[in-house]
């Protein structure tokens, strides 16, 4: 019976790449005690970061990260170009929503002992995803070089300057200069869509990585932990609807409260 | 991934038929999501037209100096508006003076391809592909497919004013960009 193209596809690249096979060990991943809402926050802190990496390149098509024309080319993107208030907003609301979800995500992993032997490698790089993100959420608002942007800027930089020993280069270094200025701007703006993002992108596979290697660790409850669910499509699912909700909160709040400028 | 034998799932039909539910529930989610975001995102992308935008005459100053019946290349500025950038520039035009308050204005581009075209010998000549125009703008060789674009212009208290304009090159008909 000629199998069907689908099927014959899917075996030609299972057969060069393993990738099918990968895939559908990956969703077919049993999760000890059964499908869980609180397991869905890890999913939705994906979505927000691939939200934010989108948005993020999109107005990068027409921000432009000199003194003169930081705040004229966000003003213009936010005002006059079609749905510029929408994906901007979603970008600045998106970083707020990322930080409270990533330590909801922490909240979550450290009470129930996810943390634990042999997890501890997933905790480890998921307290640097966490500083990664610190790095984010003080970056990005520097970047429009409005009052509150530059003072933000202006103030933490000072703090960094203030720690003995390295605190002088390494303000030097996020300066650029001898003050606040337009190296200062170029730096925060390298560091925000360059360097901080291929770090947080290779930092987040390594996290999924070390992740799948025991998989979810459960209720602490044996008798609990005997239920099984499986990750496709009963916990996708979950963390569908979670994104969904995420992804509407995100439209509301960039339509009645748009970013301050 | 654990090492220890998957656990078989139930083949019940109502087990069956659950989990085919929310595999298409996720996929409506997912879709309406992904939809939601095109228009949007592909909105974002398309440049604002110019369509309907008012163009205006600019003063192209020392006419009334013009010698009369001479092609003389002449150039005034203008303020441009690129998104959220002004800038000014400064364009450059042929003048034919025919009297105090009639000329000829040319624009500086040759139809053909748009490179510049200078005035030697009693001709306009295009060194890109040896275009030939007379004072008229009539093409009297070259592969130029049409005269040499006219542009719009008033004369008010002996002062020239022209509105600048840019035209589709290498076709017959004269086309505003």
């Amino acid at each position: 019976m000629k199998k069907p193209v689908l099927d014959t596809v899917k075996n030609w690249v299972d057969e060069r790449t393993g990738l099918v096979k990968f895939f559908t060990e990956f969703l077919h991943e049993e999760i000890p005690g059964g499908t869980r809402f609180s397991y869905t926050l890890g999913s939705a802190c994906m979505f927000l970061l691939t939200l934010q990496i989108v948005t993020g390149i999109w107005q990068l098509f027409y921000y432009v990260p000199t003194i003169d024309y930081a705040y004229s080319s966000l003003s213009y993107l936010r005002l006059q170009v079609p749905y510029g208030w929408l994906i901007h907003g979603i970008h600045y609301w998106g970083g707020t929503l990322f930080t409270i979800i990533v330590g909801l995500h922490a909240l979550r992993v450290f009470i129930w002992g996810s943390y634990k032997k042999p997890r501890e490698m997933v905790w480890l790089i998921g307290i640097l995803l966490i500083l990664i993100t610190a790095l984010f959420m003080f970056t990005g608002p520097v970047l429009p070089w409005d009052k509150n942007g530059y003072w933000a800027g202006q103030v933490g930089i000072g703090i960094a300057g203030s720690v003995p020993l390295v605190g002088s280069f390494t303000q030097s270094i996020l300066q650029g200069a001898d003050k606040m200025g337009q190296m200062a701007l170029l730096r925060m703006y390298v560091l925000h869509v360059a360097i901080l993002p291929a770090a947080i992108a290779a930092f987040v596979m390594l996290h999924l990585i070390a992740f799948r290697k025991y998989g979810e660790s459960g209720p602490w409850d044996e008798k609990k932990r005997k239920k099984i669910g499986y990750f496709w499509p009963e916990q996708i699912f979950k963390d569908v609807v979670v994104s969904l909700l995420i992804f509407i909160l995100l439209v509301f709040l960039s339509a009645f409260f748009p970013s301050p400028f | 991934m654990t090492n220890h034998t998957p656990t078989p799932r139930s083949q019940e039909p109502e087990d069956i038929q659950k989990r085919n539910f929310i595999k298409g529930a996720t996929a409506a989610i997912l879709g309406f999501i992904t939809l939601f975001l095109t228009i949007p995102f592909v909105s974002f992308l398309i440049p604002s037209s110019n369509e309907g935008k008012n163009k205006k005459f600019v003063k192209v100053p020392n006419f009334p100096s013009l010698t009369i019946g001479a092609p003389t290349k002449m150039t005034f500025q203008d303020v441009d508006v690129q998104a959220f950038i002004t800038s000014n520039i400064v364009y450059d035009i042929w003048v034919i003076k025919h009297a105090p308050d009639k000329a000829t204005v040319y624009s500086p581009l040759c139809p053909h391809l748009n490179c510049r075209y200078t005035f030697v010998d009693s001709e306009f000549k295009c060194p890109c592909h040896g275009s030939v125009f007379n004072e008229n703008g009539k093409c009297i060789g070259g592969p130029s497919p049409r005269p040499l674009d006219t542009l719009a212009y008033k004369i008010e208290g002996g002062e020239l004013f022209v509105q600048w304009d840019l035209f589709k090159a290498g076709i017959p008909e004269k086309v505003e960009v």
